[in-house]
């Protein structure tokens, strides 16, 4: 049997009480026998990676923190030689001539990447049913999403095919996915963890976020990659913290703010009552609940929208058919290649770039995205306002549990309404951290700490300690 | 809030895509209930411009370093080898 979380693997494999290439085979076999049903993966690169583990147990180096340990990585970030297709047809067949440096960051702390996983095209989506490749399906009830956009990796990792993965957030796309698979997710504050090599969607907001079964285990996989990089000139300078040495810390006199006017609208009553639970449990445990007031909150969805598909329209304008990824072949004019080629994006990319397009406009520009812009600061100064009182907000990570297959593909709004208590995060450039804190029904709840910029430590420490009182972090699909 | 079909087509152009009828109708529909949303920011009372303090959501960190030479792209001859990205 194969431990389950990457720290146990991590000292089995330098201890050689296991090698790595027993540990590669194992979380191969869960892929094969799982992704068929649930499409976690959409490539998978066995090969290299039993070569990879092999190289590692000809010379075990225990000092490693990820020595050994398989790592699924979502498909919108570049690796060297392997096909990186950001879920879009427009680029199914490109391969990467480097490594994003995460991927070189990961390599360097011993992991082993076993492949690709599923998503929204170019991570827009809420649900990974935007992908390409095909739907991606939650291991607690098929009939229902994962989350999205980073769907796939939160698959992997409920599941146990690997103990990490990495995904991107825009705006929740790795902590909604977290919350739905039952795992904990993280998004760092903007500029902590370098983003050369991952696809750009919407620049201001991009992050790499990490995946994991364990508090613990997310918190070593953010110290192997956060940090200045010189590919990346909005990775920030400032010393990165020792954060596996927060874990322990407890919350004794933590102060964790709720903003309750947020709560009452939308959220399912399963969702409430466990978040409402999960914070009785950290008040047990030492910590304060203090009111706090996000008065622009209520507008982060419409923000988020503005900013994001304006961002977006203009990242993805590369798309041409001349540079990069898909061209039509048949073209005649450079028009008529444009058109034919940018064809191959999907309903929803073609939406956001319109949508994009139109709040860019002229006449427009000052109404939605200056705006836009203004009510970040805006909701920012929310935040630091509500940081005087408290040194974490507390919320739900998503108002619903998983919602069914099929269910909101033509309703717009509602999808981009999972975002609701995301995007802040993502607006602000503050980290947060989505942790499981129950069930509703079956379905996994989540339960979502905001912090203070570059404080992703006081996040593990409340993190760590509710999963040290509680016995989500071990619940597993029982039918995958 | 409106949103006709010839904008749409509009839109679609300036963008550079090509709608199916499907999508032409599915995004005239959608687009109004989008618009709403998204119109929702009307409702702050805030300067867009002449507030600096509102222009930006981080402060500004220009990042520095040292101006030193790093190693780049072999040189063959005059010209600089660059990685294969087609195939073929």
């Amino acid at each position: 049997m194969t431990p389950r979380s990457a720290a146990e693997i991590r000292r089995a494999v330098a201890s050689r009480e296991m090698t790595a290439v027993e540990v590669c085979r194992a979380a191969l076999a869960r892929v094969e026998a799982l992704n068929q049903t649930l499409n976690a993966f959409i490539t998978i690169d066995a090969e290299r990676a039993l070569a990879r583990a092999q190289a590692i147990d000809a010379n075990p180096d225990p000092t490693l923190p990820l020595l050994g340990v398989p790592v699924a990585v979502k498909d919108n970030i570049c690796t060297r030689g392997l096909r990186t297709t950001a879920g879009s047809r427009v680029l199914e067949d490109y391969v990467p001539p480097y490594d994003a440096t995460v991927i070189e960051r990961l390599t360097a702390a011993g992991a082993v990447l076993i492949g690709k996983t599923n998503c929204d095209e170019f991570a827009m989506g809420s649900s990974t049913e935007h992908s390409a490749f095909g739907v991606a399906r939650n291991p607690w009830a098929q009939d229902r999403t994962a989350g999205g956009s980073s769907g796939g990796s939160a698959i992997a990792v409920a599941t146990g095919m690997t103990p990490i993965a990495l995904g991107s957030e825009t705006g929740g796309s790795v902590r909604q996915p977290a919350a739905l698979c039952g795992v904990v997710g993280l998004k760092p504050t903007y500029g902590r963890v370098s983003r050369y090599g991952l696809i750009a969607f919407s620049s201001s907001m991009d992050q790499v976020g990490q995946f994991g079964a364990t508090v613990g285990d997310v918190a070593t996989l953010l110290q192997a990659l956060a940090g200045p990089d010189a590919h990346d000139a909005t990775a920030a300078s400032r010393p990165v913290d020792d954060y596996p040495s927060a874990l322990a810390r407890g919350v004794t006199g933590l102060r964790i703010g709720v903003p309750r006017a947020l709560l009452g609208d939308g959220v399912e009553s399963g969702v409430a009552a466990a978040v409402t639970a999960a914070l009785d449990e950290l008040r047990r445990s030492g910590a304060t609940l203090v009111d706090v007031a996000l008065p622009h909150a209520r507008y982060a969805t419409a923000t988020y929208t503005i900013v994001n598909t304006a961002e977006a329209s203009s990242n993805l304008g590369r798309y041409d058919g001349v540079r990069y990824g898909y061209r039509a072949a048949d073209a005649t004019t450079l028009q008529d290649l444009y058109l034919r080629s940018r064809a191959a994006f999907g309903k929803e990319v073609k939406r956001r770039l319109m949508l994009g397009t139109y709040v860019l406009s002229g006449g427009y520009y000052d109404a939605f995205y200056a705006k836009a812009q203004a009510v970040r600061a805006l909701l920012r100064q929310d935040y630091e306002q509500a940081f005087t009182r408290a040194d974490v907000i507390a919320m739900p990570t998503s108002p619903t549990t998983a919602f069914r297959l099929g269910a909101r593909l033509d309703d717009p709004v509602q999808m981009y309404l999972a975002d609701v208590f995301t995007s802040s995060a993502n607006l602000t450039g503050l980290p947060a951290l989505s942790v499981p804190c129950g069930f509703s029904e079956g379905l996994p709840v989540g339960l979502q700490l905001t912090g203070r910029a570059f404080d992703e430590s006081t996040l593990l420490q409340a993190g760590a300690a509710y999963e040290s009182r509680t016995t989500w972090a071990s619940e597993r699909p029982g039918r995958a | 809030v409106s949103f006709t079909s010839e904008d749409v087509r509009r839109l679609a152009a300036l963008a550079r895509l090509e709608l199916s009828p499907a999508e032409l109708d599915d995004f005239t529909r959608q687009f109004a209930d989008i618009l709403e949303l998204v119109r929702q920011v009307e409702d702050v009372q805030s300067a867009t411009t002449g507030d600096l303090s509102l222009e930006h959501v981080l402060p500004p960190s220009p990042p520095v370093r040292e101006d030193e030479v790093q190693p780049s792209l072999d040189l063959g001859g005059r010209q600089f080898k660059v990685p294969r990205v087609l195939n073929g």
